[in-house]
């Protein structure tokens, strides 16, 4: 008895094919969306962390920079109210037997055209003021803030902008929020707030 | 050839293609995650390493600011042996200015965190008034001068003698210091970091001696800005008086038998000062301190006379700013209740100017006989007050720590278990204290700090840094249990048998303490000497006797001879006698007796 050939029955059934390409579609379609998923969570996670990292080094500088400063020299000395620019100087350690401080620095909030701004400027006013803007991804308002005379964040301060200093005897609050519309629309908000003492 | 076909028809298909991909799209993903999660891990470390940096250089601030307050340096290790905490490592370096003002700058490493700290602080009552009588060149004192103590607050010196407190002296130099025979010092010597102490036979020294860690600097003599009057050679039979206030002279010549009362509270500013034969000086601080500024010369006849209306002596105050090489001569007849500070100076200090208070000069010309009491209210009696802070700030990272941001440990090539914690890495400092140790025994200590163990200490009686007192109860000299005789100390000291035997003799006749002490004196003295000082001392108090018999540095010879010099004997001596062990020879003891 000679053996069928199986070559001439080799091959898949119309039905076997197109169940084939229903799962293979269906495999891809998953992958990708969920490699598409994994790239947006990272791309948020990322976008996250950067502008984390951006508050958290602003708020660091603004932080150092209060706490070596002399809290009488603090201007506005207004107490429990909030602010959006403070004035300090800073000692400088020891000249010639006594303690020498800074000339006058600003750190101050700049909201221009719904983009803020965090300015830092020395001798401000004076002719050899000198400025730097440490970081310009501020928000308008502090998160979930809004401009309606309430205290929608629920943070004690009423229509507070996105940098704000509230003094408390020798204790500074300061509060931070960097916002930013990424290329997809998406709207990245990341808020820091940072308790300092006046340590001269 | 069929078969072989068959064979490959039957591995066609494509799962595998799925199965490799499948893997690779998760590999991929895997290895973002992967990415992402090491990213943020190490920006959250980052992050948490500097914040740590910043706590460590704090406590570091923290241990030397607080050292400051017990009379540390606030030196607390160095970049080279850093002092370890938890998990990092960090050291403070203290810069001490002209003006008392003190900069410490904490430098702390933490993983890959730095940071560098500094503050400014004022500790309460640190001055040069604490180096007692220090001279900065070489100090040589002539023979037969006594040097000691007393603490004006507390009551008079004579009300002190041979209390704890006339024992409290301390004497130093940034050179050597020679004490000659007969020379009584009441206290401790501190000589230069390379400097060296003689001490002559027939001298008593009854504190340590140690060198100091480092030189001492002393700060110019800031004048004020007083415009100077013409100079004025006065030799009235009426007293000038110089009025309270600011007042300038380009020179004051105090004729003979002339007086010139300087009437507190004055700063008084003289380019030269010359008291003639039988001028005398007063300060009259009855309303306020006299401060006076000597640009020049200050020449005090032999026989000229200097007093003070009061015996506060941080109220008489004598700044000789005069230039290096000068010498000024304070030759009066006096009991000046006063401090003297000429940095520059060649002070020349006659017998019969009796200072009480302090002295510190370049250097020092203290004539035989010479008397000087240091006031231990002038030196700093710290208390534990902590210093007065002046200012605090963030400071630049040195380069070489900012440079590399590896673990701290191995970029500086260092093991943390071979290092110390902060308390243990303050800069060794000359220690003087009298403590209860653990077995309930007072005992004292003198030398450095890093050779002594604290553990030791029970109770601390009182303690001194450098010649700064950190810890001296105010009731000290009244505590009966702490007022220790000087002499005993002297016995606990290190010194030789024979030195011991010299400085006894010297200060004969001994306190029946004293010499109970010596005879009990471990290591023991030589027979001789002993006897030499026992018989120097005749006759002996019972408790001396007692203490004689069971002595180990008399054999029963030399007991014999002590017995027999103090007999008859109490009682309870001779049944010591009796009883003791190893007992008299039966001749001597036969000699004993027969003498009763």
């Amino acid at each position: 008895m000679r053996a069928p050939h199986r070559t001439a029955r080799s091959g898949w059934t119309l039905i076997e094919v197109v169940l084939a390409s229903t799962f293979t579609v269906g495999v891809f379609a998953k992958a990708a969306f969920v490699m598409e998923s994994a790239l947006g969570l990272a791309s948020d996670e990322t976008a996250s962390m950067h502008y984390e990292d951006q508050a958290r080094r602003v708020m660091d500088r603004i932080g150092l920079a209060i706490m070596g400063s002399d809290r009488d020299t603090l201007f506005p000395q207004i107490e429990e109210l909030h602010t959006n620019s403070i004035r300090y100087s800073f000692s400088l350690g020891l000249e010639d037997g006594e303690v020498v401080w800074s000339s006058p620095e600003e750190i101050r909030f700049l909201n221009a055209a719904g983009t803020g701004a965090i300015e830092w400027r020395e001798n401000p006013g004076a002719a050899e003021e000198r400025r730097v803007v440490w970081s310009n991804l501020v928000s308008p308002l502090l998160e979930g803030e809004e401009v309606n005379g309430l205290d929608d964040n629920g943070n004690g301060l009423i229509d507070e902008d996105g940098l704000s200093f509230v003094l408390e005897g020798n204790r500074i609050v300061i509060r931070l929020t960097l916002r930013r519309p990424e290329v997809d629309g998406r709207l990245v908000v990341e808020s820091v707030e940072h308790v300092v003492y006046c340590r001269n | 050839m069929r078969t072989r076909l068959r064979s490959r028809l039957a591995r066609r298909g494509s799962a595998l293609v799925f199965a490799v991909m499948s893997v690779m799209v998760v590999s991929i993903l895997a290895a973002g995650f992967l990415q992402l999660s090491m990213g943020v891990t190490r920006r959250l470390n980052g992050y948490s390493d500097t914040q740590q940096a910043i706590n460590l250089a704090e406590a570091g601030l923290a241990e030397a600011y607080s050292g400051l307050a017990v009379a540390r340096t606030g030196n607390v290790g160095t970049m080279e042996a850093p002092a370890v905490m938890g998990g990092g490592l960090l050291w403070v370096e203290a810069e001490h200015h002209a003006s008392g003002l003190v900069e410490l700058e904490c430098t702390a490493m933490y993983g890959t965190g730095r940071a560098t700290l500094g503050l400014v602080c004022e500790p309460v009552g640190l001055g040069v008034a604490s180096l007692g009588f220090f001279t900065e060149e070489d100090l040589r004192l002539n023979p037969d001068v006594r040097l000691d103590s007393y603490d004006s607050q507390v009551g008079t010196y004579a009300d002190q003698m041979n209390t704890a407190l006339n024992n409290k002296g301390t004497i130093g130099s940034n050179g050597d210091v020679s004490v000659a025979s007969g020379n009584t010092i009441m206290g401790d010597i501190v000589y230069g970091p390379t400097g060296k102490l003689s001490v002559a036979s027939g001298s008593v020294v009854t504190g340590g001696s140690s060198a100091r860690p480092e030189e001492e600097v002393l700060p110019p003599v800031v004048v004020p800005d007083i415009p100077l009057q013409k100079a004025v050679k006065y030799s009235s039979g009426t007293p000038m008086v110089v009025p309270p206030g600011q007042v300038g002279y380009a020179g004051l010549d105090i004729g003979k038998n002339t007086t010139l009362i300087l009437k507190g509270p004055l700063d008084l500013v003289v380019n030269s000062l010359i008291l003639r034969l039988g001028a005398q000086l007063v300060f009259d601080t009855s309303a306020g301190p006299v401060q006076l500024f000597v640009n020049e010369s200050l020449d005090f006849s032999t026989s000229s006379v200097v007093t003070t209306s009061s015996q506060v002596t941080s109220d008489s105050l004598i700044f000789v700013a005069a230039p290096e090489g000068k010498s000024v001569n304070f030759g009066a007849k006096s009991q000046f209740y006063g401090f003297i500070y000429a940095p520059e100076a060649d002070v020349h200090l006659s017998a019969q100017y009796e200072l009480y208070g302090g002295l510190v000069c370049k250097e020092l010309q203290l004539a035989a006989q010479g008397k000087m009491h240091y006031d231990l209210s002038l030196g700093a009696t710290l208390s534990g007050q902590l210093p007065i802070l002046h200012s605090w700030r963030v400071v630049d990272l040195p380069q070489q720590v900012a440079a590399r941001r590896i673990d701290p440990f191995q970029l500086l090539g260092l093991d943390p278990n071979e290092l110390l914690p902060p308390a243990q890495s303050h800069q060794d400092q000359v220690l003087d204290i009298r403590y209860v140790d653990t077995d309930g025994r007072t005992t004292s200590y003198f030398g450095l700090e890093s050779d002594f163990d604290w553990s030791i200490v029970g109770s601390l009686l009182y303690g001194v840094r450098d010649g700064v007192a950190f810890y001296l109860p105010e009731d000290y000299a009244l505590r009966g249990d702490l007022a220790d005789d000087p002499l005993v100390d002297l016995v606990d000291s290190s010194l030789s048998s024979k030195q011991l035997r010299d400085a006894l003799l010297a200060a004969s006749p001994c306190s029946a303490e004293s010499l109970t002490a010596a005879c009990l004196r471990d290591p023991p003295m030589s027979t001789s000497d002993l006897k030499s000082v026992l018989d120097a001392n005749d006759p002996l108090a019972p408790q001396t006797l007692l203490a004689a018999v069971d002595s180990t540095s008399l054999d029963s010879s030399a007991l014999k001879d002590v017995l027999l010099a103090n007999s008859p004997l109490p009682v309870e001596v001779l049944d010591a006698v009796l009883l003791r062990d190893p007992p008299l020879s039966l001749s001597d003891l036969t000699k004993v007796l027969t003498s009763q």
